[in-house]
C-alpha cells in the first residue's frame, strides 16, 4: 500500500514533467504578469498623472497673468484632465499611493467651504492644512466657486485667488510627484521581486488594495451624495457631500476611475494591453455553471457600471434631488461589481490574506 | 469490545509500550515549547490576543476570561513552562495537566484563531494527563494504544472528509491555492497545472486514509514513517500552515514499536520511561473520550441546509483544506423606534484577521451581530441589526448567504440550526 503511494507520487512528478513539454499547456507567468503591472500600467499610470497636473500647473500660471475668461477655461479643462488622470493612481492605490494617502490628501470632498473662503479671504493658509481644505475638490471650489460671476473668478485670480489656486496646485503636484517618484526609484523593482503570495506580495497587496477604490466609490462617490448609509437609501439625495458637483464632473469623474479601475485589473494601460489579474484569475480558476470566467464576468459588470454611470448625466448637483433613480441604479451595479472583485477575485487568485496560520492537511 | 480490540492491537507484531510513550511524549513537548516560544517570537500573541477589542467566543464557554494584558503573556509563559515540564519524566505529571489547562484557555479566548491542529494539541494534551495509566506491561500498551487511536481518528476522519465531488472531481481547492505557489523553485511551474492539483488531491486522500494503516503494519512502518515525512513536509513547503505537519511528524512516532523507540532513545541517551500514574477510571473515561470524538465530526448529519454554508458541526471535525472560502459582511444597525439607520464599518469593532474569518462563518456573523446589538443598545437605541453577506466557495460565484432584512437580534445564539442562512 504505501509503495502504491510512492507510485502515485512519482508518477504525479513523471506526468507533471512530461506536461512541462507541451507547448501549449497554459502556465501563468506571474513575474511577467508583475513587471508588465510595474513598467506599462501603474508607473505609467503615474508618470500620466503626474504630467496632466504639470499642465493644470501652467493653466493656472496662465490664469494668475491673463486673468480672463479664456484663460479661467482653459485651467478648468486642465483640472477635468488632471482629475481624470489622476484616477489612475485611485485606481492602483498599492506601494507609494498608498504610503502617501494620495486619495485622503489628493482628492477629499466634500471640501470645507467655510474654510477655503476664509483662507481665501484672509491669505492665511499653510502646509498643515487639514485633508478638507486641500486637493482636487478645493482646486475645483475655487474655479467654480457658487455665486460669483465668472468674470469676477477670473479677474481674482490674478490676485489673492490665483496665489491661493497656486499654493493648492503646488501642494497637489508634489504628493502625486510623490508617487511617479517612487515608482521610477526602488518601489518599481522591490514591486516586481515581491512575486510570492503571502500577504506582503505585490500580488496579495493588489487583491487588496485594488478594492479601496472602488469601496471608496460605492460609499463616498454614489452612496453619500445620493442618500445612502451603507447599502440602505436612508434620506434625501445631498448633492454637498459628493466629488464634481461645482464643476458638474461627478460622472466624468467616477467613469473615469471606473475605467481606470477596470484596465488595472485586465493589466491594460490606456495604450496596450497585457496580462493582468483577471487573465490570471482565469487561468487558474473555474468557470461559472455558464462557462463565464470570472473575468468575463467581472468585465460585463463593468459595461453595465458604464452605462449606469452615463444615465445619471453630469449635473449631479442640478438632478439628483428631483430624481435619482440613475445613481440608485449606479449604486446597485457597483455592488455588484464589489462583490465579484472583492469577494470573488481574491478566492479565485487563491493568495494568502491571512494574518494567521491556515488548517493544515 | 476489549477482546477484538486486543485482536487489532497483536497483529502489530511489536506493540508501543514505555518508550514509545516517553519518545512522543518527548517529541510532543519539544514541538510544543517551539510552538510556544514561536508566538512569543513573532508578536503573535499580541496580534491575535491583545489587539482586538472584541473576542468570538465558543457556544458554552463565553465564560472563559481574557487574562488581559500583561496576563495572556503569562499565560503563553505558562504553556511554554508546561511544555518544558513534559520532557521530564517525573515533572511530566505537573506538566500535562499544566499545559493542556493553558493551551486550551489560550484556544478559548477567540475563535477566529480555531485550527484543527491546536483542537488536536488540546486533545492529545487532555490524554497526557492521564496516561500511562498503569505501569505493567498491558497498561503501558493500552495506553500507547489509546493515542494512537486518536491518529486514526483524525486520519480517517480527514481522509473520509475528502471524498467528496469538489476534492476528487474538481480538484477543488488545491486547483486554486497550488497555481498560486507558481514562484516556488523546480516544482513551482507543475504546481500551476491542473492535473497537479488532481493528482495531489487523490493522493491526499488515499494518504489519509491508508497512513494510520500503514503506519500500524510492522511490515510497511518503516516506509510509511518515510512518507509521512515527505507527505508533511511538502505541505509545509507548500502552505502556511505553522506547527501542523511536524504535530502529525511527531504523532506518527506513537506507532513505533516499543523497541525501535528505545533504541532511539538510548542513542540519544534519554531516559525509557515516564512516571506512571494509576488510575482505574482512566482506561474507561478516555474510551469515552474518543467515543466523542469519533461522534462530533458526524453531529454536521444533525443540521439541515448546505453544510459548507451553514459551517453548523464544522469545527472539531478533522476537515481540514476542504474550502477556499472568501467572504463581505456588511453590517447596518436599525433603530427600530425611530428608523434611525447607521451602517457599520466593520474595522472599527474588528481586527483585518477578524473581519477575514466572520464574513464567511455564519455563527461568528450572528455573534457579532448580537455584540453591535449590545454596542448600540448602551447607546439608547432600541436596534434591529442587519447583515448582508456574500460568500464564494471554492471559487463557485459568490451567493448572498442571509436575508438581509432579517433582524439578527431575534435570532438567538445557540445549536439550533441555522434557518436563517440561506442554502
Amino acid at each position: 500500500m504505501n509503495r502504491l503511494f510512492f507510485v502515485l507520487l512519482s508518477s504525479l512528478l513523471a506526468v507533471a514533467a512530461c506536461k512541462e513539454n507541451q507547448p501549449n499547456d497554459p502556465v501563468f507567468d506571474r513575474s511577467a504578469m508583475l513587471t508588465r503591472y510595474a513598467d506599462s500600467v501603474l508607473k505609467p499610470g503615474s508618470l500620466r498623472a503626474t504630467a496632466a497636473m504639470g499642465v493644470l500647473l501652467d493653466s493656472i500660471q496662465n490664469l494668475r497673468s491673463e486673468g480672463d475668461i479664456t484663460a479661467l477655461q482653459g485651467a478648468r479643462n486642465a483640472w477635468k484632465k488632471a482629475v481624470v488622470a489622476f484616477q489612475e493612481i485611485e485606481a492602483a492605490y498599492v506601494g507609494p499611493a498608498a504610503d502617501v494617502q494620495v486619495q485622503l490628501f489628493g482628492n477629499y470632498f466634500p471640501v470645507d467651504t467655510a474654510g477655503l473662503k476664509s483662507r481665501l479671504a484672509n491669505g492665511n493658509w499653510g502646509l498643515n492644512d487639514a485633508a478638507t481644505l486641500r486637493g482636487f475638490s478645493a482646486i475645483e471650489y475655487l474655479l467654480w466657486q457658487p455665486g460669483i460671476p465668472e468674470q469676477t473668478l477670473a479677474e481674482q485670480s490674478r490676485v489673492e485667488r490665483g496665489t491661493y489656486l497656486h499654493f493648492l496646485n503646488t501642494q497637489l503636484d508634489a504628493l502625486i510627484t510623490e508617487v511617479s517618484t517612487a515608482w521610477a526609484g526602488n518601489y518599481r523593482n522591490s514591486f516586481v521581486e515581491a512575486d510570492g503570495d503571502d500577504v506582503a506580495s505585490s500580488l496579495s497587496i493588489m487583491v487588496n488594495q485594488f478594492n479601496k477604490g472602488l469601496d471608496h466609490t460605492k460609499r463616498y462617490r454614489v452612496g453619500i451624495p445620493t442618500g445612502y448609509t451603507g447599502n440602505d437609501l436612508t434620506g434625501p439625495a445631498d448633492p454637498g457631500k459628493g466629488e464634481g458637483m461645482y464643476s458638474g464632473s461627478s460622472a466624468l469623474i467616477c467613469e473615469a476611475y471606473l475605467r481606470a479601475f477596470q484596465r488595472v485589473l485586465n493589466g491594460n494601460s490606456p495604450y496596450t494591453q497585457g496580462l493582468g489579474l483577471l487573465d490570471y484569475a482565469d487561468a487558474v480558476g473555474v468557470p461559472d455553471a455558464q462557462g463565464r470566467t470570472l473575468g468575463k464576468r467581472i468585465n460585463d459588470q463593468f459595461e453595465l457600471c458604464f452605462t449606469a454611470v452615463r444615465n445619471t448625466g453630469n449635473n449631479w448637483a442640478g438632478s439628483m434631488k428631483t430624481d435619482r433613480q440613475p445613481q440608485i441604479n449606479l449604486f446597485n451595479e457597483l455592488k455588484k461589481l464589489l462583490v465579484l472583485t472583492k469577494v470573488e477575485l481574491p478566492s479565485a487568485v487563491g493568495v494568502s490574506i491571512s494574518y494567521q496560520d491556515s488548517d493544515g492537511d | 469490545m476489549t477482546k477484538r480490540r486486543t485482536t487489532i492491537f497483536s497483529l502489530s507484531a511489536n506493540p508501543g509500550g514505555a518508550a514509545t510513550f516517553t519518545l512522543f511524549r518527548l517529541a510532543f513537548g519539544v514541538l510544543m515549547a517551539i510552538a510556544m516560544l514561536r508566538m512569543f517570537l513573532t508578536g503573535r500573541i499580541a496580534a491575535q490576543f491583545l489587539e482586538p477589542s472584541f473576542r468570538f467566543t465558543y457556544f458554552g464557554f463565553d465564560w472563559v476570561p481574557h487574562p488581559g494584558n500583561p496576563g495572556i503573556y503569562v499565560l503563553f509563559g505558562t504553556a511554554l513552562l508546561a511544555s518544558l515540564l513534559l520532557l521530564h519524566p517525573r515533572w511530566f505529571r505537573l506538566g500535562a495537566p499544566l499545559f493542556f489547562l493553558a493551551f486550551t484557555w489560550i484556544e478559548l479566548i477567540d475563535k477566529t484563531t480555531y485550527l484543527n491542529h491546536y483542537y488536536l494539541v488540546s486533545c492529545l494534551a487532555f490524554m497526557l494527563i492521564w496516561l500511562p495509566y498503569g505501569g505493567d506491561d498491558k497498561s503501558l500498551k493500552r495506553s500507547v494504544l489509546l493515542l494512537r487511536l486518536m491518529i486514526v481518528i483524525v486520519y480517517l476522519h480527514a481522509g473520509l472528509a475528502k471524498i467528496g465531488h469538489d476534492w476528487l472531481l474538481e480538484a477543488l481547492p488545491l486547483r486554486i491555492w497550488l497555481p498560486a505557489k507558481e514562484h516556488l523553485p523546480l516544482i513551482g511551474p507543475l504546481l500551476a497545472k491542473p492535473v497537479t492539483a488532481y493528482l495531489f488531491s487523490w493522493a491526499g486522500c488515499l494518504y489519509d486514509l491508508s497512513i494510520p494503516f500503514l503506519l500500524w503494519n510492522a511490515r510497511t512502518r518503516k516506509w510509511a514513517y518515510v512518507s509521512v515525512l515527505a507527505f508533511h513536509g511538502l505541505t509545509a513547503w507548500l502552505f502556511p500552515i505553522g506547527v501542523f505537519p511536524w504535530v502529525m511528524a511527531a504523532a506518527s512516532l506513537l506507532f513505533l514499536d516499543d523497541n525501535t523507540a528505545a533504541r532511539i532513545l538510548s542513542r540519544l541517551r534519554l531516559p525509557q520511561r515516564t512516571k506512571v500514574l494509576s488510575l482505574a477510571w482512566a482506561r474507561p473515561m478516555l474510551f469515552l473520550f474518543l467515543l466523542l470524538q469519533t461522534l462530533l465530526p458526524w453531529r454536521f448529519l444533525l443540521y439541515p441546509g448546505e453544510f459548507f454554508y451553514t459551517e453548523q458541526g464544522y469545527r472539531f471535525s478533522w476537515r481540514v483544506m476542504l474550502v477556499e472560502k472568501h467572504g463581505l459582511a456588511e453590517f447596518s444597525v436599525r433603530d427600530t423606534l425611530n428608523g434611525q439607520r447607521e451602517s457599520i464599518r466593520n474595522e472599527d469593532y474588528l481586527t483585518p484577521n477578524q473581519i477575514k474569518q466572520m464574513s464567511f462563518q455564519p455563527d461568528m456573523v450572528l455573534e457579532f451581530a448580537h455584540h453591535l446589538g449590545e454596542v448600540f443598545r448602551r447607546r439608547g437605541w432600541t436596534p434591529a441589526v442587519h447583515a448582508d453577506v456574500w460568500v464564494t466557495l471554492n471559487g463557485r460565484p459568490a451567493k448572498q448567504i442571509c436575508d438581509p432584512e432579517t433582524d439578527l437580534l431575534k435570532v438567538p445564539r445557540n445549536l439550533e440550526a441555522y434557518t436563517w442562512v440561506k442554502s
